[in-house]
């Protein structure tokens, strides 16, 4: 068997603080990081396992939207975390997992990565913004806690095709001026979720708020939201309260949304 | 409308997070309020009326007669506000059918909410009697799911 692109020994020296707190498992190939995760959490595997893949034969986005992955122009791992508490401790699980991300690429020296609600990380890419990263959060939940799956993929070199009536894919290599090295970049997400999901834990993502806020791509935008292709409200975006859930500007004031996809409405 | 029904009603505003549920029922009408304490030291910054389906559901949606029509056995309810599905993803399987039988810790739907899908698991073990929501239906939380028999 060829070696996978991810050697989890020269990851280990990358990861600084938060060596121990991780367990990296890379595999040439899989049917998705999140479904073997999920199998091996269900074996007992400790939280901080992660599995990397160059090749996912049924990599999944959401609601079964597939998510398409290249072994060198992206990267794909899935990591398992427990948390004290029932569903309602995780709520805004998916948006601060998308702070993370947007850390680690800052950290990298990637400009202009943005977020937008719930959980789509976006760059700069020639007409506009374009999605940088794709994050899949897969929750169980049982007398002990919270268990989730949190599922990331990331365009190192943006994809030629676009995935239809979605946004242009874009790629961090525009964004830093050469294709990172995956240990790097694997190691700079490891190190940011550790540090994010810390401090979520501890003070849920009301401690995040602020910055995903800063971050926010459609800030006082006008937005539609649309849930099985149909506009459900439009309105002002005005980002996401303590909890995660999307703020929405409308006649009848601000108003809180959990459900739907946002996009931009024309002006 | 016996004492039975209003410590249901009692039952299901402490359970949810609305704060106030007022029930019609012919010339009997009955209010029910959640009186809160504001948490001190925390200005609010600005009102946030709860908007659908986080909203607090109009009384019609809270419909009594349907959860006494239900039939005999274990009611799986919602943990949470969001949309319920009935499989992974739309073409799929459903996890579960009527009269399939289940165990303890089987996954039943998957209820979204923020893009965060939680699988909901049988938290007891036998025959599937009803499904009470459709593919793709916003649910509110306490609300009725399943009845395993």
């Amino acid at each position: 068997m060829a070696a996978s692109l991810i050697d989890p020994a020269l990851l280990v020296s990358r990861l600084g603080a938060i060596v121990g707190r991780v367990d990296v498992d890379s595999l040439e190939s899989c049917d998705s990081t999140s479904s073997e995760l999920s199998h091996r959490a269900a074996r007992g595997a400790p939280a901080g396992s992660v599995v990397v893949a160059d090749r996912q034969s049924a990599g999944r986005g959401r609601r079964g939207r597939d998510w398409v992955s290249s072994p060198e122009d992206s990267l794909t791992f899935s990591l398992l975390w427990r948390f004290a508490g029932g569903f309602d401790k995780v709520a805004g699980l998916s948006l601060a997992v998308g702070v993370a991300v947007a850390r680690a690429c800052e950290s990298l020296g990637a400009a202009g990565v943005v977020l937008k609600w719930p959980n789509d990380v976006l760059a700069p890419v020639p007409d506009g913004l374009g999605k940088l990263a794709g994050i899949l959060v897969e929750l169980s939940s049982s007398r002990s806690g919270t268990e989730a799956i949190i599922g990331i993929g990331i365009n190192l070199r943006a994809p030629a095709v676009s995935a239809p009536g979605g946004l242009a894919p874009a790629g961090l290599a525009t964004l830093m001026g050469a294709v990172p090295e995956r240990h790097d970049l694997l190691a700079a997400l490891l190190r940011e979720l550790v540090a994010v999901l810390d401090r979520f834990s501890r003070g849920g993502f009301a401690a995040l708020a602020d910055d995903w806020q800063r971050r926010h791509a459609w800030q006082d935008c006008p937005v539609h939201l649309l849930e099985e292709g149909k506009v459900v409200a439009s309105g002002l975006c005005r980002g996401a309260d303590g909890d995660g859930a999307l703020l929405l500007e409308g006649p009848d004031g601000v108003l809180r949304h959990l459900a739907g996809d946002l996009s931009l409405r024309p002006l | 409308m016996d004492l039975r029904k209003l410590k249901k009603l009692i039952d299901l505003v402490q359970e949810s997070g609305i704060s106030e549920l007022e029930v019609t029922e012919g010339e009997e009408k009955v209010r029910i309020a959640k009186h809160v304490a504001a948490p001190v030291g925390q200005p609010m910054t600005y009102a946030v009326p709860a908007a659908a389906p986080a909203a607090a559901p109009a009384p019609s949606s809270v419909n009594l007669d349907d959860t006494d029509d239900l039939p005999e056995g274990h009611v799986v309810k919602s943990p949470m506000v969001g949309t319920f599905y009935r499989a992974s993803s739309p073409g799929a399987e459903p996890f579960v059918q009527v009269g399939q039988t289940v165990k303890q810790g089987d996954t039943l739907c998957i209820i979204e909410a923020m893009k965060l899908l939680n699988e909901i698991e049988a938290d007891a073990s036998g025959t599937i009697k009803a499904i009470l929501l459709d593919n793709g239906e916003p649910v509110e939380f306490g609300e009725p799911l399943f009845v395993i028999g």
